[in-house]
C-alpha cells in the first residue's frame, strides 16, 4: 500500500529559510535580553517577537523554577529604593550568587505591590501606582485613583488573570471601597461595596488567579481576578487568634505558615485541593536555630522534578532551603540592622540600615 | 535494499526520500515519528517523504534507531550520540529541524531547537541574519533607531562567528 503526498518544490526545502512556526520554536527558547537584540534582525522578526502571542508563548515556555529570580527590595533611610535580583539557579547551585540591581526609574521611595510574570507593580505615596517591566525598561503610570486615601486603611494587591491574559490591581480602602484596575482596558473600575471585614495581611498571595488575604476574623478572603467576585476560605486554624499566621504559595498551592515558640518554629500547611477545607495538610514543621523575627512572610516555595524533595523558602528576612523533612538549611539571613549571609550568598542584599522585602520575579517581553 | 532473514520476521517499512532513495526500517523504529505512525495505523508500509532529503533522512533514521533501543544502561551512550548528532552546521540543523517537524518527532525537535537557540544566543543581529539567510529590510535609519531603543540590551560583546 502506497501513500501519495503532494510534492513540495525542492527549492523551498533546500533553501534554509525556516518557516515562521519553526523560527518561533527556536526563539521562545531564548532569554529576554537576546530577544530584544534580535528585534533588529528584520521587520518580520520584530513583528514576531513583539506579537502578544509570542510574548505569551515565551512566558509559558519559561515558566519553570529555574527561570525565577529573587527580587529583594531595600528601603534605605536615604529615601531611595534598591531593587536587587538574583537567579534562583545561582542561589542554589553556584558558590557565589550572581546578582544585579534593577535600574528603578523612580528615584524615590517606592513600594513593590507585587510582581507577576516579570511585570512589577510599584506604589508611591499610597494612591499613585505604576506598572513596570524592568526587562524592556518600560514604566507606565496608572490613572489616578478617585479615592484619595489620606486617612484610613488602604490595602492593595497585584495579580494576573490567566483567563483574560490581563494584569489587574485591586485596592481596598477602609475595608469597604474596592476599585480594580485592568491593564488591558487601562482603566479603574469601581466595584460593588463589599464588607470585606478587617484585612489582616498587608500584601495578598496570588494563587489560581485569586488574591488571598488573611482576615482579622480568622479566615481567608479572596478576590477572583477572573470573574471579579469575592469569596472566603477556611484555613486549618480557623477562628484561632494567632498573630503569626501568614499566607504563601508552595509549589502552586495555597499554603499557610504558622510561627510559634518564640519565633523558632514554623508549621507549613498546604491546601492540596483548592477550596476544600479538609484538604489542608500540615506538611512540615521547621525548627529554626534562632528566632526568625516577628515580622516575616514566606513568599516562595517550589520544587522541581530534578530536585524533587527540596523546597526553597524565602522569608522576609532569611533565605532558606528546606528538604522533605524536619530540618532546614539556612543559606542567608537578613537582620533588621545588618545582613549576615552565610558564605554561599555573598552579594545578595546591600548591607545597610534598611527594611528588606523579598519577592519572586522573572523576565518577560510583555509590553505595557 | 537487501534484507536479511532476521529482519524479514519483523514488520518493515520503506521510506522514500525527496531524492527518491528508499530505506527499509523496522516499523517499531519508524513509529517514533507521529507522521509515520499515523500512516502505519492506516495500513501503509511504503512511505514517501517528499519534504525530506536523503542526507537528512539518513541522519534521522540513525537517530530513530539509536533512540528505539533506549534502555537504562545506554543512557550515556545516547547522550554522546545526541551530542555528536547536533555537532554540525546551521544549514544542516535547519534541514534536520524542518524534517523533524514534518515527521513530528518531538524529542528530536526539542533537541534541535534548543541546540540552535543555544548557539545563536550570543550572536550579533548581523551574524543571525547570515546564519538564517535573512535579508535586512530595515533602512539604516530604522535600524539605528531600533538599536538605540535597545541600548541596554546591546551592552557587551557579540559573537560574530557564523558557526
Amino acid at each position: 500500500m502506497e501513500y501519495e503526498q503532494p510534492q513540495r518544490n525542492p527549492a523551498d526545502v533546500q533553501s534554509s529559510s525556516l518557516p515562521p512556526e519553526l523560527i518561533t520554536e527556536i526563539l521562545i527558547r531564548l532569554p529576554v535580553k537576546t530577544l530584544l537584540q534580535f528585534r533588529s534582525v528584520s521587520k518580520s522578526w520584530l513583528a514576531l517577537i513583539s506579537s502578544p502571542r509570542f510574548v505569551k508563548a515565551h512566558l509559558v515556555k519559561n515558566r519553570g523554577y529555574i527561570h525565577q529570580k529573587l527580587m529583594s527590595t531595600c528601603y534605605r533611610r536615604t529615601m531611595n529604593t534598591i531593587i536587587r535580583v538574583c537567579s534562583i539557579r545561582s542561589l542554589h547551585f553556584e558558590s557565589v550568587t550572581e546578582s544585579s540591581d534593577l535600574d528603578c526609574p523612580l528615584k524615590r521611595l517606592v513600594m513593590i505591590v507585587g510582581s507577576v510574570n516579570g511585570l512589577v507593580c510599584l506604589n508611591f505615596k499610597e494612591q499613585i501606582f505604576y506598572i513596570w517591566n524592568p526587562s524592556i525598561r518600560k514604566l507606565k503610570k496608572l490613572a489616578d485613583l478617585e479615592v484619595a486615601p489620606i486617612f484610613g486603611r488602604f490595602r492593595f494587591g497585584f495579580g494576573y488573570d490567566e483567563l483574560h491574559d490581563d494584569y489587574k490591581l485591586v485596592t481596598i480602602f477602609c475595608d469597604v471601597k474596592v476599585e480594580m484596575y485592568s491593564l488591558k482596558s487601562d482603566s479603574w473600575r469601581k466595584m460593588d461595596d463589599f464588607q470585606v471585614g478587617e484585612v489582616d495581611t498587608f500584601l495578598p498571595t496570588l494563587v489560581n488567579s485569586k488574591l488571598h488575604w488573611l482576615t482579622k476574623a480568622g479566615g481567608i478572603l479572596y478576590i477572583d481576578l477572573t470573574d471579579e467576585k469575592w469569596g472566603k476560605l477556611e484555613h486549618p486554624l480557623y477562628g484561632e487568634r494567632d498573630d503569626c499566621l501568614e499566607l504563601g504559595m508552595l509549589r502552586s498551592d495555597l499554603s499557610m505558615f504558622r510561627c510559634y515558640e518564640r519565633m523558632t518554629c514554623v508549621d507549613v500547611w498546604v491546601m492540596k485541593e483548592y477550596g476544600i477545607k479538609e484538604s489542608w495538610e500540615k506538611i512540615y514543621t521547621i525548627k529554626f536555630p534562632y528566632c526568625i523575627g516577628n515580622w516575616w512572610s514566606p513568599i516562595f516555595g517550589m520544587s522541581n522534578k530534578a530536585m524533587r524533595k527540596i523546597n526553597i523558602n524565602i522569608l522576609h528576612d532569611s533565605i532558606s532551603i528546606f528538604h522533605d523533612g524536619p530540618y532546614v538549611e539556612i543559606i542567608g539571613k537578613v537582620g533588621s540592622h545588618h545582613v549576615s549571609y552565610h558564605d554561599r550568598v555573598r552579594c545578595n542584599i546591600p548591607a545597610t540600615q534598611a527594611t528588606i522585602r523579598n519577592q519572586m520575579s522573572r523576565q518577560c517581553l510583555c509590553n505595557i | 535494499m537487501a534484507s536479511t532473514t532476521e529482519t524479514k520476521q519483523k514488520k518493515m517499512l520503506i521510506l522514500k526520500s525527496a531524492d527518491n532513495d528508499e530505506f527499509e526500517i523496522e516499523e517499531s523504529v519508524g513509529v517514533q515519528s507521529e507522521t509515520i505512525k499515523n500512516l502505519v495505523e492506516d495500513g501503509f508500509t511504503f512511505v514517501p517523504l517528499p519534504n525530506v532529503y536523503t542526507k537528512a533522512l539518513i541522519k534521522i533514521i540513525d537517530y530513530l534507531k539509536k533512540h528505539a533501543n533506549k534502555t537504562d544502561s545506554n543512557d550515556e551512550e545516547i547522550k554522546t550520540f545526541d551530542k555528536d548528532f547536533v555537532n554540525t552546521t546551521f544549514d544542516d540543523l535547519f534541514e534536520l529541524v524542518s524534517a523533524a517537524n514534518y515527521l513530528h518527532i518531538s524529542c528530536l525537535m526539542n533537541m534541535l531547537c534548543q541546540t540552535i537557540a543555544d548557539r545563536i544566543k550570543d550572536k550579533s543581529p548581523e551574524a543571525v541574519r547570515k546564519i538564517f539567510h535573512i535579508n535586512c529590510d530595515y533602512t539604516p535609519e530604522e535600524e539605528a533607531k531600533i538599536r538605540k531603543a535597545n541600548a541596554q540590551a546591546f551592552e557587551g560583546q557579540f559573537d560574530e562567528s557564523l558557526d
